[in-house]
């Protein structure tokens, strides 16, 4: 078979008024279809009948999976074989399409407390269109708490036990991020005796490779024999970019009634004013359209958020250079992200590229922060932060916010 | 009013720049956990009680030993490994009154050795991961495993009853989470824990190390096929399929994501949809 690609001769191309002929590599489209994203005529990874399974295991976060989990499972789906079926377990709720995760099988075992996001979905369908639409009018429904289930990993260990039984993956990959989801790993990893590799810095059919300290400055790798079984992967090791989708069937599994050796006395955040910026679960931050700073401090204290600023604001004196946010300061990694008055240079998207749902109040409809956004307000940020604080202080005072006891 | 017994799991670490072997940070974060608890339980007050406000802050309060609390518990240090290895001496100057080398010679399984040596313990603390060698964090889960008793991961600080351990446990994102479990238990402390211990040159020199026999011996470890990183890690990736042109289009051009833009409308009515949003993503619980 001859490598080499070979371009037709006669390919479409155009005049200039020059008359130079220039070539068209793609045919051009129209603006409105090139917006869209191209995820849905991505081919089917495989179509075959699966012989063999790889299992990916992940925790979700109020029906997100974050970053480091979609990189386990984009590990499990580039590694799988044609004859392999991608096969995905999820403890919690899973609000993505799996088929655009790589996932053949999806697995989903609701958490063991009250969690349900599906009280609020009836009145705020209408803000979903990309055009310019009216303000859908708030809810009062009971929203979802924030803490996170019960700590059970000895139940949890059974039901990934009993998968496994079922399924008998090749390889199980999870992402090696502390708690849930390491701490499952190397309890099943202890549980089973089988090879695994921890902090897995790269990865290939060949084997694994994980970080390894000796004894000088140099640094280290250790290389794995073949694929382990379990592979705990660092994060970021992974492109998640897929060019093909799964099956994302759902399988069953019959639910199991085990009570855990662990007493799970609640979880409680630490006030944002003690978190770290990197930290913060919920961030406001300020550009250069913000001049009432006490008004925006009152917000953030009604929040409950920490303060970021951009990089205009911090020069300007108002903000210290620990809250700068971007390129050259913090790097934030927050659920929500609200940004008040700031345009949105490059360099402070950087700074937020992992922030989950970003919230942008700017005067300017073209500033790149909105193409950004997920919910843009267009608007003075002085008023409309006024009238986030009344509003914040009300439902605040309508809802007090429920103390969560798993005993 | 039982006399608890407490074994703090200790390894050779590795120091961050020159590389020397001395004292592991991650298993004394363990001994003063381990100190810290002996001192509650006891009805002390706790040692660090400025420091409280740390990442550690709100435990329950130090001085007030609950009910049924034990009345007094001992602490072991035990190591694995080689006992003539000076750098188990700062262990003493830390704390520790006199450090249970168990000889067992390198390239060998230490997980024998340490289950035989701390079964019977009610509490064994160690350190999340070692600092040298592969440090996959795995010996604590093994060895819980190997004991059949509970494991508490990522404690930052913990308290001692009679029948059972409540430990505080590190969460990401400024959350911390009280777990509990019944006794024996293993607990693995968090890097981020509470760190008070002084180092002291006479304890050093008052303390001693015991070097054991191991009962138990070990099987060997394969030996670990280990590499200079001398270039940094290729990233796994799916082939890139896609044009010259498109692949330029998407690195210069930013594609909008779709996002709802709300321009009508009084500012307390796009408040009111910031609340909505926030709410139906469940970011904000009221």
């Amino acid at each position: 078979m001859n490598a080499i690609r070979r371009l037709p001769a006669r390919r479409p191309h155009t005049l200039t008024a020059a008359g130079i002929k220039r070539i068209v590599l793609e045919r051009a489209q129209p603006d409105g279809m090139r917006a869209k994203p191209a995820a849905a005529n991505k081919p089917l990874r495989t179509d075959g009948l699966a012989l063999r399974t790889v299992l990916a295991v992940a925790h979700s976060d109020r029906g997100r999976l974050d970053a480091h989990a979609r990189q386990a499972i984009a590990a499990a789906a580039l590694l799988a074989q044609a004859d392999t079926a991608v096969h995905l377990l999820v403890f919690g709720e899973l609000d993505a399409d799996a088929a655009h995760l790589g996932v053949d099988a999806l697995t989903l075992v609701p958490s063991n407390t009250a969690t349900s996001s599906t009280t609020v979905t009836s009145a705020t369908a209408a803000t979903s269109a990309t055009s310019a639409t009216s303000v859908a009018p708030s809810t009062p429904a009971i929203p979802a708490t924030l803490a996170p289930p019960a700590y059970a990993p000895d139940v949890e260990l059974a039901i990934l036990l009993t998968l496994i039984d079922r399924i008998r993956p090749m390889h199980i990959f999870l992402p090696d991020n502390g708690l849930p989801d390491g701490d499952l790993g190397r309890r099943l990893a202890a549980a089973t005796r089988d090879t695994v590799a921890t902090h897995v810095v790269a990865l290939s059919h060949e084997g694994a490779a994980s970080a390894y300290s000796g004894n000088t400055r140099m640094q280290w790798r250790a290389l794995s024999r073949g694929l382990p079984r379990i592979v705990l992967l660092a994060p970021d090791v992974v492109d998640e970019r897929l060019p093909f989708i799964g099956h994302g069937k759902r399988a069953q599994l019959a639910p199991l009634r085990a009570s855990s050796a662990y007493r799970d006395h609640g979880t409680r955040s630490l006030p944002a004013t003690e978190v770290d910026l990197q930290e913060a679960d919920l961030i406001v931050s300020a550009g250069n359209g913000v001049r009432d700073l006490a008004g925006f401090q009152d917000l953030a204290d009604a929040l409950g958020a920490a303060v970021g600023a951009s990089r205009v604001a911090v020069d300007d004196g108002r903000f210290p250079r620990s809250q700068q946010i971007g390129a050259t300061g913090k790097t934030v990694s927050a659920s929500a992200y609200l940004a008040f008055g700031i345009s949105g240079a490059v360099q402070h998207l950087q700074g937020i590229k992992d922030c989950r749902h970003v919230i942008a109040v700017n005067l300017d409809a073209s500033a790149p922060l909105v193409r950004r956004a997920d919910l843009s307000i267009i608007d003075d940020t002085q008023s409309v932060a006024q009238a986030l604080l009344a509003e914040v202080q009300r439902a605040r005072a309508a809802h007090p916010a429920q103390q969560v006891n798993h005993d | 009013m039982t006399k608890l017994r407490i074994a703090v799991l200790v390894s050779v670490g590795v120091h961050p720049v020159s590389g020397a072997a001395r004292w592991s940070r991650n298993d004394a974060l363990a001994l003063s956990l381990a100190q810290e608890m002996v001192r509650r339980a006891a009805g002390e007050p706790a040692a660090g009680d400025p420091a409280a406000g740390g990442p550690a802050a709100g435990g329950p309060a130090a001085g007030d030993p609950a009910a049924g609390a034990p009345a007094a518990a001992d602490i072991d240090v035990i190591h694995a490994g080689d006992p003539a290895e000076p750098a188990l001496r700062d262990y003493l100057a830390l704390g520790a009154a006199c450090v249970d080398a168990i000889e067992v010679p390198c390239g060998r399984d230490v997980l024998g050795a340490l289950v035989d040596r701390v079964r019977g313990y009610s509490v064994v603390l160690c350190g999340t991961r070692a600092e040298g060698g592969e440090g996959s964090g795995l010996l604590p889960y093994l060895l819980a495993q190997a004991l059949h008793v509970p494991l508490l991961p990522a404690v930052l600080t913990a308290q001692l009853h009679a029948d059972s351990v409540v430990t505080q446990q590190f969460l990401p994102k400024g959350r911390r989470r009280e777990v509990a479990s019944s006794l024996p238990a293993v607990l693995a402390v968090h890097p981020l824990a509470p760190f008070d211990a002084r180092h002291v040159y006479a304890r050093q020199r008052a303390g001693h190390v015991a070097a054991r026999v191991a009962r138990v011996v070990g099987a060997p470890l394969p030996p670990a096929r280990v590499e200079p990183a001398v270039v940094p890690p290729v990233k796994l990736a799916a082939r890139e399929s896609r044009s010259g042109r498109t692949r330029l289009l998407a690195a210069t051009t930013m594609q909008s994501r779709g996002g709802a833009v709300i321009t009508q409308g009084t500012p307390a009515e796009k408040a009111q949809a910031v609340i909505a949003y926030l709410r139906r993503h469940s970011l904000i619980d009221y």
